[in-house]
């Protein structure tokens, strides 16, 4: 055990001070100022001192994580630990710990502080607690439905588990089992029969397809259709009682999507299976049910597991036969749709009202892995869908400058549903040109294996993917027509002309320069805050030690040379060689020794960073926690580094924000103004680029970089625009390539694709679909760009 | 077993048509090249079929094939040719490439930006109108035969600045696009090649589309043809479907750990 001493040591070296506490209010009643309940950390030695070594060593290495963040939290962690001990295992310490910080993170420090203070009932239970939460498994979710859907699909968590059609909607947690991989399985089972509602267009039953049955039914029931509502909103809003509609219909299409995708993924089924198996205990008695009630579960028991647990009475067995025999009957068809299930529904339903009391209907709970419809998200993500569409619809008509229709989004609906079969290889095209877009022969054919490529993801042609293939279709149809550039002429003055860079301008519909067109001038960017780069270390505290461990890697190795004039060892394969040319009698190479190198990376980088005002927020935050990781990655390497900025209005004023030269160091200077990275105005490209390649070409290396992290195409306030921004900065870039300088675009613009190939060339680029991965993309790109 | 035979590179004549699906024009390209002496660069992602259509382009043409891996060790004289001492004599032997040149042969030159840039020179003057070879040692230029044929290959997905090819190298190729084949024909290769049923082809083959979707998402390359049909390869060996899987298209494409288990649940999905 160790000493009283050796404890208070460990404490002050961990802590850094001896004494701990907040103002008492009521200091003045008790007449003792200086008391200020305060307290000691001697107080906190007697019950570690108890402690194993073994312990301890553990206490102190989760107090210091703790004092890393706030010195008085780890003092409670301390003062209470002893008693903790008693509480939990080692890994449960651990767990108590991490609650503490994630505590921190979301309300503060002083919440924290408190929950530290002792060990109460609540705090044991959560340590206790088993069940897999949805952060914990966030990314391998996402990762296998972006892999699933083709990047059409979504996850974030909920309360239940549904789907909008563009989201899919998982529970914060699944504690259905006690181990964490049976509990991930309900995870990939809602995942996959989420993304099943989609592949098969559960929710997007097309009403124009069932006009019969929708009349029949405004007829018998009296209620009718709404364009304020979507197709399955709305076929379930013609039932008078619509839980039960809905009931009916999530029990008959879970039955037809189900088939489907246990045939076209015969793995899930097997997980399906061993999930259903376990429901079964759970599902109720039927003949405790009320008769509705009774009816659809015994409906949902049969098509599911072909029995039903307790007796029907006569009545309600009569109703339920009758329903399976048309749900299966509908089931046995060659490729049955949704519109198949939306028709039986109506009949079981009739069935139902008409045969059975009404009884108490409190709804009814389908097996846990098929979720919930919630047919109003459905009309809402469908809506902002379609909304999507008819902007996009918009810019693409504004840019082919045909005049925009009346009404653009019963144009679209229209469109949508006279997409005949919604499997058939043409439809999209259809579709297209029936939106008044015609397609140019030599893009069309792109388009359709583009198209293809969709339908193989997600089987039938539904809203989203018609908003793909307009998606596209606009990109290709943009890229094949030239836009219009207004001209846009403002003189230089003298006073623009003052302390710039003058530099030209390409205008590619002369064919030739504006001769030093643009004024750059070089600022310093203004400091920020000295504390965001500590921040960020400690936010992407694990990753930076893990980017630094990458780049350790790189650190140049010994290499050996071969065929060297000079060198520590004999080539013996150039000598056999040479001594053979000889033997030959010609002349030999004098390149006979290996040399022993290790400055084989001889680098300069330059980042230049877009500054413009589209990037406020968010995005640049983001890019300078990415700059702060680069930079400590980089000082792992010998490779030289500078960082600059850009932004502007006009070619009078081209602004280059240095923060941080070639022959800088990255000390504090550098990182305060990394911190007053701010966004500014507009993006010309050009003169930024060509000024870098000024600056690099001053600069010693072999292998010169530069890496241009970017938010959008070259744009600013004038005629640089379109072409013809484009046009000028690939210019400025070939001119860099000239000055072996190499180019390599960053952007977070997905739809940067057609111009940035332009510019950067096929492999010159890479395109983040989101800018959180900055941080942790931009070290590793430059990693797999050096190496 | 079988046995091995040794040949020399030039005798490597093709004579059974190896297994090519064609997925546009690339014979009816490849043909017109040859005929019009033009070399030639193949370009795609790993394992979509590059190499095999050299060979059926070989045996098609009934032209030699050599094929030379490049490394970043290759010197011109491993292309071109070294003398060499055997007992006391000094002995000239070519290199493939300048066996290639003299039999009239096709050429392959497998990942070509591997090579050091100052070794892919030497097959500029091949690459014009000129089609010489010049052996600076022996101060002669062989001049290539009508039959002659260079190509290389080139795997634009690297994306390093370090491993570009030059300009002035590539532009001396007409370049043949290669992607992984569309749904139905993967399918089909996956049978004929692993040996597989239809049922199981084809979950291979959705299990692939789905892999590739990830590409630019994490995965540097997506599953290649080649992987999904030495997964077919160990199915048809008795290994069961799920590990054949993860040893054959999880495991060779990523090590973040995260994207292994997502790949792996696919697995679990498709089988």
């Amino acid at each position: 055990m160790p000493t009283f001493e050796e404890v208070r040591s460990q404490l002050f070296r961990i802590l850094g001070q001896t004494s701990f506490g907040e103002d008492v209010m009521d200091v003045r009643f008790t007449g003792f100022h200086y008391a200020r309940g305060l307290r000691s950390i001697d107080e906190a030695v007697p019950g570690l001192a108890e402690l194993q070594n073994s312990v301890l060593e553990l206490i102190y290495s989760l107090g210091e994580k703790l004092a890393k963040r706030d010195k008085e939290m780890a003092f409670n962690f301390f003062m209470t630990a002893p008693d903790a001990v008693n509480h939990f295992s080692v890994e449960d310490l651990e767990k108590w710990v991490e609650l503490g910080l994630e505590l921190a993170d979301a309300y503060g420090v002083v919440p924290a502080r408190n929950f530290f203070k002792g060990i109460t009932r609540e705090t044991i239970e959560k340590i206790h607690s088993h069940g897999l939460e949805f952060k914990d498994v966030a990314r391998v979710l996402e990762i296998y439905m972006s892999a699933l859907s083709g990047d059409q699909l979504t996850v974030q968590e909920a309360h239940e588990s549904y789907t909008d059609t563009r989201t899919v909607f998982l529970p914060h947690k699944v504690e259905e089992f006690e181990s964490d991989e049976l509990n991930f399985r309900v995870y990939k089972v809602m995942a996959a029969h989420r993304y099943a509602q989609r592949r098969y267009r559960s929710l997007e039953p097309r009403l124009n397809l069932l006009e019969d049955l929708v009349n029949e039914l405004e007829q018998r029931y009296g209620r009718s259709v709404s364009s304020e509502r979507e197709g399955l909103e709305n076929f379930i809003h013609l039932f008078p009682e619509e839980q039960l509609a809905l009931d009916i219909f999530s029990v008959v299409e879970g039955a037809r999507i189900e088939r489907n995708l246990r045939r076209e993924f015969r793995g899930i089924a097997r997980d399906m299976d061993a999930l259903l198996e376990r429901e079964w205990e759970r599902r109720p008695e039927v003949s405790r049910l009320s008769p509705r009630e009774a009816a659809v579960e015994a409906l949902m028991q049969l098509l599911t597991y072909g029995r039903v647990k307790g007796e029907l009475s006569g009545e309600v067995a009569e109703v339920v036969s009758r329903a399976r025999e048309l749900a299966e009957e509908m089931l046995q068809k060659e490729r049955p749709s949704v519109e198949d299930s939306c028709r039986v529904t109506a009949e079981i339903y009739r069935l139902v009202d008409e045969k059975l009391p009404p009884g108490m209907y409190t709804g009814f709970r389908n097996i846990a892995f098929r979720g919930v419809i919630k047919p109003e998200q459905v009309t809402a993500g469908l809506k902002k869908t379609k909304k999507e569409m008819a902007e996009k619809l918009e810019s693409i008509l504004e840019e082919l400058e045909i005049e925009k229709p009346p009404d653009i989004d019963s144009m679209i609906q229209h469109a949508i549903n006279e997409v005949p079969d919604p499997l058939a290889y043409g439809a999209p095209l259809d579709f297209l040109f029936r939106l008044g877009l015609d397609i140019p022969d030599e893009i069309q054919e792109e388009l359709l294996r583009e198209i293809e490529k969709l339908l193989g993801e997600l089987g039938e042609i539904d809203a989203s993917m018609l908003m793909k293939v307009l998606d596209s279709a606009g990109r290709k149809i943009r890229a094949n027509i030239q836009a219009r550039v207004t001209e846009f002429q403002v003189e230089l003055t003298e006073e623009d002309k003052k302390d710039a860079f003058l530099y030209d301008e390409w205008d590619y519909k002369v064919g030739n320069y504006r001769a030093a067109w643009c004024a750059l001038k070089e600022r310093v960017m203004p400091k920020g805050s000295d504390r965001f780069v500590e921040k960020t270390l400690e936010k992407h505290s694990g990753l930076v030690s893990l980017i630094r461990r990458q780049f350790e890697m790189m650190r140049p190795d010994y290499r050996r040379l071969f065929k060297q004039m000079y060198g520590e060892e004999i080539d013996i394969d150039a000598f056999v060689e040479a001594f053979a040319d000889i033997k030959a009698g010609t002349t030999p190479s004098d390149k006979l020794y290996i040399k022993i190198d290790k400055k084989e990376r001889d680098i300069a980088v330059a980042f230049l960073v877009d500054l413009s005002g589209s990037t406020t927020g968010w995005v640049i935050e983001t890019e300078k926690e990415a700059l702060v990781l680069m930079c400590e990655a980089l000082e792992v390497l010998d490779d030289k580094y500078a960082i600059f900025g850009f932004s502007g209005k006009t070619r009078k004023q081209c602004d280059f924000y240095i923060i941080k030269r070639f022959d800088e160091p990255y000390d504090d200077t550098v990182k305060q103004r990394i911190a007053g990275m701010d966004a500014f105005d507009y993006t010309r490209m050009g003169p930024p680029i060509r000024h870098v390649t000024r600056i690099l070409e001053e600069t010693p290396a072999k292998i010169k970089l530069l890496i241009v992290l970017s938010d959008g195409k070259p744009e600013d306030f004038d005629e640089y625009k379109g072409d013809h921004g484009i046009e000028d900065t690939k210019k400025a870039l070939i001119e860099a390539k000239r000055k072996q300088i190499r180019p390599f675009c960053i952007t977070i613009d997905t739809e940067a694709r057609d111009y940035i190939q332009r510019m950067f060339g096929e492999i010159g680029y890479i395109i983040l679909d989101d800018v959180a991965k900055l941080p942790r993309k931009l070290p590793e790109i430059y990693r797999r760009l050096t190496t | 077993m079988s046995e091995s035979r040794t040949l020399r590179v030039e005798e490597y004549v093709i004579t059974e048509e190896p297994y090519y699906e064609p997925i546009g024009n690339e014979i009816e390209v490849f043909e017109a090249a040859y005929r019009n002496k033009l070399p030639v660069m193949l370009k795609g992602p790993t394992g979509c079929g590059k190499t095999r259509f050299m060979q059926y382009m070989a045996w098609k043409l009934k032209r030699p094939l050599i094929t030379v891996s490049c490394h970043d060790d290759l010197t011109s004289s491993d292309l071109v040719g070294r003398y060499l001492v055997k007992g006391g004599e000094t002995e000239w032997v070519d290199g493939p490439l300048t066996k290639a040149v003299k039999v009239g042969a096709i050429c392959y030159l497998d990942e070509i930006v591997e090579a050091r840039k100052d070794t892919t020179v030497v097959i500029h003057p091949l690459t014009d109108d000129r089609r010489i070879l010049p052996i600076e040692k022996r101060g002669e230029i062989i001049k290539a035969p009508d039959e002659f044929m260079l190509a290389i290959s080139y795997n634009p997905g690297y994306q390093s600045v370090l491993k570009d090819l030059k300009h002035s190298t590539r532009q001396r190729f007409i370049s043949i696009d290669f992607t992984y084949p569309p749904k139905e024909l993967e399918k089909k290769i996956v049978m004929q090649e692993s040996g597989v049923d239809e049922e199981t082809a084809e979950a291979l083959v959705t299990l692939g589309e789905k892999i590739r979707n990830l590409k630019d998402k994490g995965l540097e390359e997506g599953a290649g043809t080649r992987l999904l049909i030495y997964a077919g390869m160990l199915i048809k060996s008795g290994i069961e479907p799920v590990k054949a899987a993860e040893i054959a298209m999880a495991n060779p494409v990523t090590d973040d750990a995260d994207m292994l288990r997502a790949i792996r649940e696919l697995i679990t999905t498709v089988f």
